[in-house]
């Protein structure tokens, strides 16, 4: 008796609407593992944004870097939800990320070669989120829905900074209020521990 | 099984489209008057290939450049990612790619079918 499976209800009211929660769980472990990923890199490439300019950016890079953590820990919990989760190994887990890792750039002194990276990353990211959504959306899988989209404004928002800096086309940035805010993904759904 | 797809002309030259056949996401397409049938899920990390675009004989992801044969199924290029100096130290077990998972498609009578597992 204590080994028969118990009805997930929560899986299969989204399976009944045509969610295929095989492919979603691997989207979802891919698209954390970036994130975990990026937030790791991110610490080194913050570290290397130094000099008067370095200076002027390094509290954007760390917005983006701690909210790129916030959406491994935003979404994390829904993977489990789902029947998923992480890989044993941290290996693999990197080896399965939805986005490149983003290596410090042999030119770091070069500022604008951090910039452009940063920027490649954050358009992964876009790119990885919004097929969860494209996935979930139309009340297919709302809670899986709700929290991606969130992360996606974030990552919208964080490519809009970047291009800001390396192009001056404006991106209505003005600072965080506290660092890695998450206004989106930290705000009224709680979905993070600050 | 053989299933309906669509009617020939809905799928002109050298462009591509997304039909959910029982519910399978499938990409059918026409290059150079040659039709194509394909899993709509990218064998890389899943992206879905109906975002990407054509380049000649080839299906390319948006997700991360990578190119497949539309008629082998075969991964045929990642050179547009390798260019920067940060792609040559990526692990190669990020980069492994399956090849894409391609269906029998045929025209008949002035329409298209595709034959799923
Ligand atoms: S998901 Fe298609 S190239 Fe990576
Ligand atoms: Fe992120
Ligand atoms: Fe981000």
């Amino acid at each position: 008796m204590a080994n028969e499976p118990i009805k997930v209800v929560g899986i299969e009211s989204i399976e009944k609407r045509g969610v295929d929660v095989q492919k979603l769980i691997k989207l979802l472990t891919a698209g954390v593992g970036a994130e975990f990923t990026t937030y790791y890199y991110y610490t080194i490439l913050r570290m290397h944004c130094t000099g008067l300019d370095g200076e002027g950016i390094k509290e954007i890079v760390e917005d983006a870097r701690i909210e790129d953590r916030n959406h491994f820990e935003a979404m994390v919990p829904r993977l489990y939800e789902l029947g998923g989760s992480l890989p044993r190994d941290i290996r693999k887990f990197a080896d399965q990320a939805g986005c490149p890792d983003a290596f410090l750039p042999d030119t770091w002194e070069d500022l604008t070669s951090i910039l452009r990276l940063l920027l490649e990353a954050e358009q992964c990211a876009i790119r990885s989120w919004s097929e969860v959504c494209d996935m979930t959306a139309n009340g297919k899988d709302p809670r899986t829905y709700d929290i991606a989209q969130r992360i996606l404004q974030e990552e919208v928002e964080h490519e809009a900074w970047f291009i800001e800096l390396l192009s001056k086309r404006p991106s209505g940035h003005f600072r965080r209020k506290y660092v890695g805010q998450s206004p989106h993904v930290g705000a009224q759904g709680s979905l993070i521990h600050l | 099984m053989q299933h309906w797809v669509c009617r020939q002309s809905d799928i002109p030259d050298n462009s591509m489209k997304l039909f959910n056949i029982n519910k399978a996401d499938v990409l059918v397409g026409r290059i150079s008057g040659r039709l194509f049938a394909c899993d709509n899920v990218c064998p890389h990390r899943g992206a879905s290939l109906a975002m990407g675009e054509l380049h000649g004989n080839n299906i390319y992801c948006y997700m991360h450049a990578y190119e497949y044969d539309a008629f082998s199924g075969k991964l045929v290029n990642i050179d547009s990612l390798k260019q920067q100096s940060n792609w040559r130290r990526q692990s190669e077990e990020w980069k492994r790619s399956d090849d894409l998972t391609l269906y029998p498609v045929l025209e008949q009578d002035g329409s298209i079918y595709v034959d799923l597992p």
